[in-house]
C-alpha cells in the first residue's frame, strides 16, 4: 500500500480527531516497517513484537501533541521506536547479535537454495553487525524500515546530510565485508542478472 | 562507477532480502499487535470524546468571556438602579408612588406616646422640607401634595398629643414655628412675582397656615379643657388652662397656677389672668419682605423642639 505524504498528514489529523480506522490506517502503512527496524535490535521476536505494540501505543498517547511544522510523520514515530528500543536494550541489558537472529520465514525452496540464501543472510547479519551504530542504525531505517532520507534524519535526530554520510560509508563498509567491491573476484559474478527466485522467501 | 552501482544495488538487495526474511513479522503477529492497538485507540479516544463532553458541558459558564459574564450583573444592576430611582422619582411630593410612601411611613410609626409624637414631628419636618424644595423649583403640585400630608400629619399628631400636655407643648410649639417658616415662604414667593405658580404656591401655602393655626388652637383647647379636671374651686371652667396655653404661646408665664389649692368658695373671681397672647396670626403677616432676595431665615429642618 502506497500512501503518500499528503495523505498520512489527513490520516493522522482524522486520527488526532479520534478517527480510530484512520489510526488503523495508519498502523497498516507503518507497522511492518516498525517491526523490522525494532527486530534488527533487539533480540527475540517476542520483544519486537511487544516493542512495536509499545510504540504504537506511545504514539496513540502522543499523537495530540503532534504538530507537522515540516517534520514527517515517519521520522517521529520512527523517533519514538528508536526511544523504545534504547529503553529496552538499557533496561535488559539486551544486544541485538544480528546474526543470532533466527529466520523466521520459510519458503518453498529446496533444501540446497535454502542452504545458500541463509549463508548470505549470515553474512549480512555479521556484516552489519561490525558497522558503527550511526551507520548500522542508518542503514536499518533506510533500507529495513523504508525511511526516506529526511525522515531517517528526523528519527535520528540527525542532519539529513550526516544520514547521507553515514549511510555511504556503510553501505561501502557492508560491500567490502560481502566482497562485492569491484575489486573483488565475487564481484564479476554480480554484473550477470540474478535469478528472479534466488533469494529469500521463496 | 558503473561497478559501484552494481555494488550498492547487490547490497540493497541484500539487505532487503535480510529484512524480509529474518525482521518480518510473521502474520499472526502483526494481527495480535494490530487488534490490541485498535482496541487501545477505540478506548482512548472515546476517553477523550468523554472527556472533552465533560470540559465543554460542565463548565461553559466559566469560560464565557469576561463581557459575557459581567453582562447579566450589570444588566441586573442597571434594572435594579432604573427600579430605585423611579421609585424614589415616583415618591416625591405630586408623584403616584407619594401617598404610598406616606402610608409606609404612617404604618411604621409608633403606636402612642411620646415616641408617637417625636415621629409625628419628625413627619412633619420631612413635609416641611418636601414643600420648601418644591417651592424652590416652583412646582405647586409638589407643593400642594406635602403640604396636604402636612397638614393630615399635624392633625394627627395633635389628635395623638392629647391629654399628654407634655407631648402638646411640643407638637403646638412646632407647629407655630413650622407657621412662621410657611409665613417666610410665602412672603419670599410674594416678594418674587405675582406669577400663576407663586399664587399657586401661595395659596397652598396659606391654607397650610390656617390649618396650622386650627390645630393649634385645638390643642390650646384640648389643653386648657384637660387641665381642668384638677381640683377647681372657681365658677370658671378655664381655671386650670395655663399650662397649655402658656407653653403654646411660650412669651406668656401662664395663669392658671393660682387656681390649685384654692378651696371651695375662697376666690369666687373669675381668674383675672388673661389668655396668653398668641403670635400674631401669618396671615397678618406683612407681604413684602424686609430682603425680598434672600431666602428665609427659617430652615425647615429646625424644629421647635
Amino acid at each position: 500500500m502506497t500512501i503518500d505524504d499528503a495523505a498520512i498528514e489527513r490520516l493522522v489529523s482524522e486520527a488526532k480527531d479520534g478517527d480510530a480506522w484512520a489510526f488503523g490506517m495508519i498502523f497498516d502503512h507503518y507497522h511492518e516497517r516498525i517491526y523490522r527496524f525494532i527486530a534488527s535490535r533487539v533480540h527475540r521476536p517476542s520483544d519486537a513484537e511487544d516493542l512495536t505494540q509499545h510504540v504504537f501505543v506511545k504514539a496513540l498517547e502522543a499523537l495530540p501533541r503532534y504538530e507537522s511544522r515540516g517534520i514527517p510523520f515517519g521520522g517521529w514515530l520512527f523517533r519514538l521506536a528508536r526511544n523504545a528500543v534504547i529503553d529496552h536494550v538499557r533496561t535488559r541489558h539486551d544486544h541485538a547479535e544480528l546474526d543470532s537472529i533466527v529466520e523466521w520465514a520459510h519458503g518453498d525452496a529446496g533444501p540446497d537454495e535454502i542452504a545458500v540464501v541463509r549463508q548470505e543472510l549470515n553474512a549480512v547479519g555479521a556484516a552489519l553487525a561490525n558497522l558503527t551504530a550511526d551507520q548500522r542504525e542508518a542503514i536499518e531505517l533506510r533500507f529495513f524500515a523504508g525511511l526516506s532520507a529526511r525522515e531517517t534524519a528526523e528519527a535520528m535526530g540527525k542532519q539529513e546530510g550526516t544520514v547521507r554520510g553515514l549511510q555511504f560509508r556503510g553501505i561501502a563498509a557492508l560491500r567490502r565485508q560481502l566482497g562485492l567491491d569491484a575489486d573483488s573476484p565475487e564481484f564479476a559474478d554480480l554484473r550477470a542478472p540474478r535469478p528472479a527466485n534466488a533469494t529469500t522467501d521463496g | 562507477m558503473q561497478a559501484m552501482e552494481a555494488g550498492d544495488r547487490e547490497i540493497e538487495f541484500r539487505l532487503d532480502a535480510f529484512a524480509r526474511t529474518r525482521l518480518t513479522p510473521d502474520p499472526q503477529a502483526a494481527s495480535r499487535i494490530r487488534a490490541r492497538i485498535m482496541r487501545e485507540a477505540r478506548l482512548q479516544f472515546e476517553a477523550s470524546r468523554i472527556a472533552a463532553h465533560m470540559t465543554t458541558a460542565v463548565p461553559v459558564h466559566q469560560r464565557r468571556p469576561l463581557a459575557r459574564r459581567l453582562a447579566m450583573p450589570l444588566l441586573a444592576a442597571s434594572v435594579w438602579l432604573g427600579i430605585a430611582v423611579g421609585s424614589i422619582s415616583a415618591a416625591q411630593p405630586g408623584g403616584p408612588l407619594y401617598g404610598g410612601r406616606l402610608w409606609v411611613e404612617n404604618a411604621m410609626i409608633p403606636a402612642s406616646g411620646a415616641a408617637r409624637a417625636d415621629a409625628e414631628l419628625s413627619r412633619l419636618d420631612s413635609r416641611l422640607a418636601e414643600a420648601y424644595s418644591a417651592s424652590i423649583r416652583a412646582d405647586p403640585t409638589a407643593v400642594k401634595a406635602a403640604l396636604d400630608a402636612y397638614s393630615d400629619i399635624a392633625a394627627a399628631a395633635a389628635a395623638a398629643s392629647l391629654g399628654d400636655p407634655a407631648a402638646e407643648a411640643t407638637v403646638a410649639a412646632a407647629l407655630n414655628h413650622h407657621t412662621a417658616v410657611l409665613s417666610a415662604v410665602a412672603a419670599s414667593l410674594a416678594a418674587k412675582g405675582n406669577d400663576t405658580a407663586a399664587t399657586a404656591l401661595e395659596a397652598s401655602i396659606q391654607r397650610a397656615i390656617e390649618h396650622n393655626q386650627a390645630v393649634i388652637d385645638r390643642v390650646e383647647e384640648a389643653g386648657g379643657a384637660g387641665s381642668g379636671n384638677g381640683p377647681s374651686n372657681g365658677p370658671t371652667t378655664n381655671s386650670g388652662g395655663g399650662i397649655g396655653a402658656g407653653a403654646v404661646g411660650s412669651s406668656s408665664p401662664g395663669g392658671g397656677g393660682d387656681a390649685v389649692g384654692s378651696g371651695p368658695g375662697a376666690n369666687p373671681q373669675p381668674d383675672k389672668t388673661p389668655k396668653p397672647t398668641q403670635a400674631p396670626k401669618p396671615t397678618q403677616a406683612p407681604k413684602p419682605t424686609p430682603d425680598p432676595q434672600g431666602p428665609p431665615d427659617h430652615s425647615p429642618h429646625v424644629t421647635g423642639r
